[in-house]
């Protein structure tokens, strides 16, 4: 949280003990207040996109009524949901029954507030970032065994069984492939992996203090070996969030619909919240990791060098019409989108050290991570909508015969390279030092 | 108390209410899958002290190990067993009089473990340790003793002593008051600790390191009206990670009375615990954390047998 907003947004309170506490209640409310209303939103304009991405995968319309080209939809879905009637069955366990649908969401819903949203900008900075991650979503595994376990039914046991089997196995080749890329890293935090991954890599040949933009992400530290880990992560990254192909645990042609059969209403959409939830936080995991996090992926140049690229380009295409008017208008406006597209990708001249979170970072950091982690997100529903369903068997087949071998021998080539290939690219590409 | 230490108490006895909440719903629950559950309360309650004690690293470990793994286990082990719906399958078959028994051997061990090993609350504020400082200046030589303390301003931090807060509050004695001086100064200077070729000092024993300030980094400083008798506190904030040691000068009315003296004092500001904590685990106690581990191995081929044994039958 910025430190001037929060003194801001205090001062009323300035008393000398209840000052502090203020504080701490006013930034525990905006960011839960924050978060929670900005999940609720996302997750509604996803199930409006999802389902438009399946009208249009499968050449049909998707919803189309509610709303200008069905946009209004997803509150509609909202509302049906908050008015449904509250069904609770006669043979659940009332108590568990009740508490299952918050913990899943508490345990996805924990993730955001240690995601790098932007440079320096993250509801809670701290340095074990990704193994919280993992630890925290771990309580999803155990509200699904609940839910399954107390609604009394058959098809939501088995749905629950197989998710907590699916999530568990899958989580050895996302721990393995994460390993993997911490060896490169050094840190757990997630602040310091985009960080890291705004200069150097590709396999060292660049330097060290140059901004490499693209070439220096994760995915093209080692390209062919990082892009098989980010493939083994993402395929079980997806299997973790039960989504298809791997959705068996709710496979509504043998379980109705999974550990979610008896819930209805609000019940029932907490589970859906968390399973959007569960999505970006996948994907933000791989953005950070494989595509740079917030870093922009043009190569470092200051952000003059749009202001002047633009200038010039708009100088050459209008200047041509050879008339002194046009190429006043070109220029202004080439430079203008030059500065629009210095906001968003500038970087600090190469070689600086990262200071503070100034507007434009903040901004571009914002833009470029949340764009990353939506794309991948489209990724998956495109994957939804054009692949089949796997088979019980077939799923844990893949996971450890295919999936696990994979990320081992991913994390002994990463280490390998990292050991003996590091040291010396860093001695002959170093750039001096 | 301040604010951060009422919250920070709030939420520790939140939590320990929770864990221990958790562990009486373990034990006394009719049902045995709502024992299973409860073991999520007691699991992260403790992650969450954890937590509360800046043990960041042991907190997230203990969630993804012991809910992500273990209680899964647990809570399918349960489930696996086809009497599940049976009442009698509960806290109340086992035996009164051994698990008395078990839990008495449990407490026992518990309390001599902290008669033992733990530090006594009433030693804990015993003097730090203490430096002796010498300043020169033109009206003599004046002796200093200074102690550094962690952020409570009570615990005191030994020479080379790491902490894991970004505050250090530091305390500077004069021996004697001094004529000239009416303040002062001290500055927190990232250091960089280089060892002493061994054949200057002692012949055996580790080598000993001296203090060379990193010239880069800036210094971060403070100054206080001398206390003519009795001490001055300097409470640090916002340090550095990594070693950091101190400066020391007098100023009188006309300036500086005494040149920058770098102490004997130094501490390390740690980032988290998870580079200690992994030291720890691959040098001195490797071999326990091996034998852990196979323990683990162990608790999941009983929990494999004991589930097959159900479906042979």
């Amino acid at each position: 949280m910025d430190a001037t907003a929060l003194a801001f947004l205090s001062w009323p309170f300035d008393f000398p003990w209840f000052g502090p506490l203020m504080d701490a209640f006013v930034s525990i409310f905006i960011v839960c207040f924050l978060l929670v209303n900005f999940i609720a939103v996302y997750a509604g304009l996803s199930t409006l996109i999802e389902r438009k991405v399946a009208g249009h995968m499968q050449a049909r319309v998707g919803p189309y009524r509610v709303g200008p080209h069905g946009f209004l939809q997803w509150i509609a879905d909202a509302v049906k949901l908050l008015l449904k009637e509250d069904i609770i069955a006669k043979d659940t366990d009332r108590l568990l029954f009740k508490l299952a649908p918050i913990v899943v969401f508490a345990g996805s819903f924990a993730c955001w507030v240690a995601l790098p949203y932007a440079p320096h900008w993250q509801p809670a900075t701290m340095n074990i970032g990704i193994l919280y991650l993992l630890a925290v979503s771990s309580a999803v595994v155990i509200g699904i065994l609940m839910a399954g376990w107390s609604s009394g039914s058959k098809w939501a046991l088995f749905g629950a069984m197989r998710s907590a089997a699916q999530i568990v196995s899958y989580e050895v080749p996302v721990g393995l492939t994460l390993v993997a890329m911490l060896l490169v890293y050094g840190s757990l935090d997630m602040q310091e992996i985009c960080a890291r991954q705004q200069t150097g890599g590709f396999f060292g040949l660049i330097g060290p203090n140059t901004y490499g933009g693209l070439w220096s992400w994760g995915i093209n530290l080692y390209p062919p070996v990082t892009i098989v880990a980010f493939l083994v992560y993402f395929t079980a990254a997806l299997a973790e969030t039960n989504r298809t192909p791997f959705d068996i645990p709710e496979a509504e042609s043998e379980l109705v619909a999974g550990y979610h059969t008896e819930y209805s209403g609000m019940r029932f959409s907490f589970f859906f919240l968390a399973e959007y939830a569960n999505m970006f936080v996948v994907s933000a995991i791989a953005t950070t990791f494989f595509l740079g996090g917030w870093s922009p992926p043009t190569p470092s140049v200051p952000g003059y060098f749009y202001l002047a690229a633009g200038t010039g380009v708009g100088l050459l295409a209008y200047g041509l019409r050879k008339s002194a008017f046009d190429a006043i208008l070109g220029a202004l406006v080439g430079g203008g989108v030059g500065a629009l597209v210095a906001m968003m990708v500038a970087q600090p001249a190469a070689g600086e050290a990262f200071t503070g979170a100034e507007p434009p970072q903040f901004l571009s950091g914002m833009f470029w991570f949340f764009s990353k982690c939506f794309a991948l997100i489209f990724v998956m529903m495109w994957l939804r909508w054009t692949l089949p369903r796997y088979r019980v068997d077939q799923l844990m087949d893949l996971c450890w015969k295919k999936l696990t071998p994979l990320a081992f021998i991913n994390l002994l080539a990463i280490g390998m390279l990292e050991a003996f290939w590091a040291p010396a690219a860093l001695k002959w590409f170093g750039g001096g030092k | 108390m301040s604010a951060s230490d009422l919250i920070v108490n709030v939420l520790f006895y939140l939590f320990a209410a929770g864990a221990v909440g958790g562990a009486l719903a373990v034990a006394l629950s009719r049902n045995i899958v709502r024992s299973a559950f409860a073991l999520l309360a007691v699991l992260a309650s403790a992650g969450a002290l954890y937590g509360l004690m800046k043990a960041d690293f042991i907190a997230a470990a203990q969630l993804l190990i012991y809910v992500g793994g273990i209680l899964v286990l647990i809570i399918f082990a349960v489930m696996l067993t086809h009497r599940i719906t049976d009442v009698n399958v509960s806290n109340d078959s086992a035996g009164g009089p051994g698990a008395t028994l078990a839990c008495a051997c449990l407490l026992l061990a518990l309390v001599s473990v902290i008669l033992i090993h733990a530090r006594p609350l009433w030693k804990r504020d015993a003097e730090p340790f203490g430096a002796q400082a010498e300043l020169v200046s033109g009206g003599g030589v004046v002796d200093f003793t200074l102690r550094q303390y962690q952020a409570d301003g009570r615990t005191g931090l030994e020479r080379g002593g790491s902490t894991l807060e970004e505050r250090v509050v530091l305390v500077v004695k004069p021996e004697k008051p001094h004529p000239e001086a009416l303040e002062v100064q001290v500055e927190a200077v990232a250091v960089r600790l280089e060892p002493k070729p061994r054949h200057e000092t002692a012949p055996k024993g580790p080598p000993e390191t001296g203090i060379v300030p990193v010239p880069d980094r800036q210094p971060l400083g403070l100054s206080r009206p001398i206390g003519q008798e009795g001490q001055t506190r300097f409470e640090m904030e916002g340090l550095p990670v990594g070693p950091v040691g101190w400066r020391v000068r007098l100023v009188g009315a006309e300036g500086p009375v005494t040149k920058w003296t770098l102490l004997g004092l130094y501490f390390s500001v740690e980032k988290g615990i998870t580079k200690p904590a992994a030291r720890a685990l691959m040098g001195p106690y490797l071999f326990a954390f091996e034998a852990v581990s196979v323990l683990l191995l162990a608790a999941l081929v009983g929990a494999a047998y004991l589930a097959r044994k159900e479906v042979r039958e």
